[in-house]
């Protein structure tokens, strides 16, 4: 589904990946941790082509996306992101937040959109929200639309980049059960967080990243219960 | 003759004056609204030169008096374009309404940068991922939310447009300012007249001022 083959990226001088390669299958589920600032957001958004690699390739689904002629909004209609912050479109009610990229990108009706919002509100448990604008809600409650609006447009993989790290704790909860779902399912996805219970109860395999490399890759239950590497060692003693 | 019957004798020739001073500064803006939005995206293109372009044309027309850009266009340009002929016989108010529009332009094109670049770049990087277009997300995305952050300054910007309307007496129009000049020449009621000019700017600027607020109001109800 995704092929990562050494890529690197730079900011001017600084090295934030380097020589990273990985791939997902269908219906994987790949949990990112590493300290703030190892490049997992970078990571994820050049799997999206919201960064452009200094070099390699990624391939989604046998398509190269670094590739300089790719069309990038194709690639990135079948490739859902959740952010941290949300990002739902301020101006535009839940419904239209959900509606308009099957509209003005699938070109699909706006009946059809709208019916297919609504069983994917009802499948984050927002029906009754359709109509409220984003400010008007709690963050977890946006954060659920934000997965709607993703999988509106029937994504064939989806990346969450810590997208319950901006929520109160309260509310990881009904988040993570959205995202549970879809793992289960079959959804593939890669998701950086740090929420432990969420990677050892869906995740396929966990990376460990630090200082723009892969440290360590495993089950979940081998990376938590027994890491081979220090600096996983060193990590997960922090936040365990 | 008293203040009233003066002021009402004049009433109905600055009236029409005040109609055309409102319809130069509706059509200035609308164009100068145009230009602003082009030139904007000019300056915020990836291309330096598309960017330059932008700034240069900021530069000049923001940079020289109002006066001055109406008179290049309406004595100057003529000389080696003969535009007056082309458009005769309304090359006055269509040089009026150009060079209105063209330094307007120059100030709205800031006020809409502004507004764009001060939508949080989670916007458009949301609108990118469900796979919209650079120009589909600033059309559905940036622009909607920037407008709205830009209507105060432009309201500001057509309040000045309706003063600026007065320098186009200067080659004839008979706006509401130059209305005033006719009569005073005639009646030579200085006082009056003036008085009354006065006046009438402001009750235009007032009746827009409570439109607008009237709109903001409106907009920060419906869409939060
Ligand atoms: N647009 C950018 N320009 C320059 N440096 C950046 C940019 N985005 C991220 N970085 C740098 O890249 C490194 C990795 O950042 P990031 O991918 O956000 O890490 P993480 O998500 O793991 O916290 C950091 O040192 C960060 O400062
Ligand atoms: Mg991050």
């Amino acid at each position: 589904m995704i092929n990562v083959n050494n890529i690197t990226k730079h900011f001017g001088q600084h090295r934030v990946l380097h020589d990273i390669s990985l791939e997902i299958k269908p219906q994987e589920v790949v949990v990112i941790i590493g300290p703030s600032g190892s490049g997992k957001s970078t990571f994820l958004r050049c799997l999206n082509g919201l960064e452009k690699v200094s070099d390699g390739q990624i391939f989604v689904n046998n398509r190269e996306i670094t590739h300089s002629k790719t069309n990038l909004s194709h690639v990135r209609k079948e490739v859902g992101m959740v952010f941290q912050r949300f990002n739902l479109f301020h101006h535009l009610s839940v419904l239209e937040n959900i509606t308009i990229g099957p509209r003005k990108v699938l070109k699909v009706s706006q009946q059809e959109a709208e019916k297919r919002a609504f069983t994917l509100l009802e499948k984050v448990g927002l029906k009754e929200k359709a109509g409220a604008y984003p400010d008007q809600l709690s963050g977890g409650q946006q954060q659920r639309v934000a997965i709607a609006r993703a999988l509106a447009m029937n994504p064939i993989v989806m990346l969450f980049d810590e997208p319950t790290s901006a929520l109160d704790p309260e509310m990881v909860g009904e988040v993570l059960a959205v995202m549970k779902d879809l793992a289960r399912e079959g959804m593939t996805m890669a998701v950086v967080t740090h929420e432990m219970g969420f990677a050892r109860e869906v995740g396929d395999r966990v990376l460990f990243m630090d200082d723009g490399v892969i440290v360590e890759e495993n089950t979940p239950n081998e990376i938590f219960n027994n890491p081979k590497e220090e600096r996983t060692k060193l990590f997960l003693s922090k936040i365990l | 003759m008293n203040f009233f019957q003066i002021v009402s004798a004049a009433m109905p020739q600055l009236i029409k004056g005040a109609q055309l001073t409102v319809w130069y500064s509706i059509a200035s803006i609308i164009l100068a609204t145009v230009l602003g939005l082009a030139f904007a995206l000019l300056k915020l293109s990836r291309f330096a030169i598309l960017r330059r372009i932008g700034e240069i044309y900021v530069h000049i027309f923001r940079g020289l008096p109002l006066l001055v850009e109406i008179f290049y266009i309406y004595f100057a340009i003529p000389m080696i374009l003969p535009m007056h002929k082309w458009f005769d016989p309304y090359f006055t108010p269509i040089a009026g309404i150009i060079a209105l529009a063209l330094n307007e332009g120059a100030y709205i094109t800031e006020i809409i940068r502004a507004g764009i670049l001060a939508v949080d770049r989670g916007q458009s990087e949301a609108a990118l991922s469900i796979g919209m277009t650079g120009p589909q997300t600033m059309r559905f995305i940036i622009l909607p939310q920037a407008f709205k952050r830009m209507v105060p300054p432009l309201v500001n910007q057509f309040i000045q447009t309706i003063k600026d309307t007065s320098l186009l007496s200067a080659i004839s129009v008979t706006e509401l300012t130059r209305s005033g000049q006719i009569i005073i020449s005639t009646n030579f009621a200085s006082l009056q007249i003036w008085t009354a000019i006065a006046a009438v700017y402001l009750i235009i600027i007032l009746l827009l001022t409570a439109l607008s607020g009237y709109l903001e109001r409106r907009w920060q109800i419906d869409k939060r």
